[in-house]
């Protein structure tokens, strides 16, 4: 399959925006990624759209503001992985021969209050079940087996709230301590807080397009998308939806498509829905060895100043989580990044290869990691 | 009058001897066992599926307590939930009862209690379940 570029990148401000329709919020990053790519919205020949919270057709009404040219819309829904979902079908639209140039975006508008999202089962109605809760208890489970601390947990939200504060269109721009997160409200034990993302409003698009295209528009070398790898469960008895597998097996299969290592990235952008959920993708991604996790945060390595950056977008905890968003705001940043227009938060050595990945759905369900190389 | 949370999740007992057991799949091919029952096994994806009465004893892999409310709960915070692990190897996702925050360790044994979780729309209790601290060492 081809490679292919992505010749465009727009995203909006993350936050709450009741006053505007989620339709206007997706049109608006749809016009930034089609003026950054420098075509018109009549050029674009197919359309993927990642939407949880806002009904049908989503992808329709964002096309209903731009002008009705009769392309194919398809709207995909997968949790907080609808992005790389969405990703992964502009990739293969592009990479098949199918389409020369698509869109691929998220938009959200979500509901105030915890993340939820959790399918209405017996369990949930009783309480036992939940996404909360299932965090809270697994940063318990951690801090018994001794493979991160809470403080090792809270360094992840200092530091990812420390970079949205550098990032104008993040949600918070909070300058935290390490004290500040473990005094944060509890939610549930150790939970506090800051240790959580919140929910938001905002879209990110992408431009996708051939070789052959991108040469008319500039030229190289080009920002390439260099595989798109999205996966379900394998069986892990007695841990359902436990997001440790599925993200091994998927980051094995996104470094094959793109013929690189974790050891050769420059740049990751992953899932953070809570603190140590970056400390176990570290692992699971294999940014280092197993039991590592906590390290890498210690010694500063994923600060934006580290040898591999991590989140230097502010991340789900700083930036914000409009759902199926995040995973294409992961990719405007890693291409951001590439192209040296991340303004403050901006890495200082040259960035070649980024990732960006996000889980799905009870957070296990789904897996997908998009490679992005210079 | 009292219902059950949904059908086919709980087995209540038939005789005084007998005790309330949750319903799970067990695979005739690879043995695995699931809560709630599946169609086909979620290891080997094989058809032949008998119900089985789970284990009422298991170890507590983790808990907190919840004090926020959550939207589509029934229950009100502030409230106490684990996982179970049974020795079938299956975890259950529970409400805990009979112990508080401070007194609970992980590795714990816990027993099952079937009982009221919540009131619905027409004010009938719910059975659900619980688990709780065993009382004793005894095998489930």
């Amino acid at each position: 399959m081809r490679e292919a570029v992505i010749l465009g990148i727009g995203m909006s401000s993350f936050g709450r925006f009741p006053e505007v329709s989620y339709y206007r919020i997706g049109a608006g990053a749809v016009l930034d990624a089609l003026q950054d790519a420098g075509i018109a919205w009549k050029d674009v020949r197919a359309m993927y759209c990642a939407n949880t919270n806002n009904g049908f057709c989503v992808g329709e009404m964002v096309e209903a503001e731009l002008g009705h040219t009769g392309i194919p819309v398809v709207n995909v829904q997968n949790a907080c992985a609808g992005g790389q979902t969405a990703l992964f079908a502009g990739y293969q639209a592009v990479a098949s021969g199918a389409y020369d140039i698509v869109l691929a975006m998220g938009v959200e508008q979500m509901p105030r209050g915890a993340l939820v999202g959790m399918p209405p089962t017996p369990a949930t109605l009783m309480g036992a079940e939940s996404i909360l809760s299932k965090y809270a208890m697994k940063m318990q489970r951690a801090i018994y087996e001794r493979r991160f601390t809470l403080d090792q947990m809270a360094m992840v939200s200092v530091k990812n709230h420390a970079n949205a504060s550098l990032n104008s269109r993040s949600q918070y721009k909070l300058n935290l301590t390490l004290e500040d997160v473990h005094h944060s409200r509890m939610i549930a034990n150790p939970l506090t807080l800051y240790h959580a993302c919140p929910t938001s409003d905002g879209a990110a698009a992408t431009i996708l397009c051939s070789k052959g295209v991108a040469r008319k528009h500039g030229l190289p070398p080009f920002i390439n998308l260099a595989g798109v790898a999205l996966r379900s469960q394998t069986f892990v008895r007695g841990d359902p939806a436990d997001t440790h597998e599925i993200t091994i097996n998927t980051a094995a299969e996104a470094y094959e498509r793109a013929g690189i290592g974790p050891e050769d990235l420059d740049i990751v952008e992953l899932h953070d829905n809570f603190s140590i959920s970056e400390l176990e993708h570290y692992e699971e991604l294999g940014l280092c060895g197993k039991g590592d996790g906590g390290k890498l945060v210690d010694d500063g390595t994923t600060k934006i100043t580290g040898r591999l950056p991590v989140n230097a977008s502010g991340g789900l905890l700083g930036k914000g989580h409009p759902t199926a968003a995040s995973g294409v705001a992961q990719l405007c940043e890693v291409v951001w990044q590439m192209r040296g227009q991340a303004g403050q938060r901006q890495i200082a050595k040259e960035i070649r290869l980024g990732l960006a990945h996000c889980n799905g759905g009870d957070q296990g369900m789904a897996c997908g990691i998009a490679m992005i190389k210079k | 009058m009292q219902v059950p949370i949904a059908e086919g999740l709980i087995a209540m007992p038939l005789s005084p001897a007998e005790e309330p057991r949750l319903i799970g799949s067990k695979c005739r091919s690879c043995g695995e066992v699931s809560f709630p029952s599946r169609l086909r096994c979620r290891r080997c994806s094989g058809s032949d599926l008998e119900k089985v009465g789970l284990s009422r004893k298991g170890r507590l892999h983790s808990f907190t307590t919840v004090l926020v409310k959550l939207p589509g709960a029934r229950v009100d915070p502030p409230y106490l939930v684990g996982v179970v692990e049974l020795p079938e190897g299956e975890r259950i996702r529970t409400l805990l009862a009979g112990a508080d925050q401070e007194s609970l360790r992980i590795g714990q044994e816990m027993e099952l209690a079937v009982c009221v979780v919540y009131k619905d729309e027409s004010e009938k209790e719910v059975l659900g379940w619980k688990f709780r601290p065993a009382d004793d060492g005894d095998p489930a």
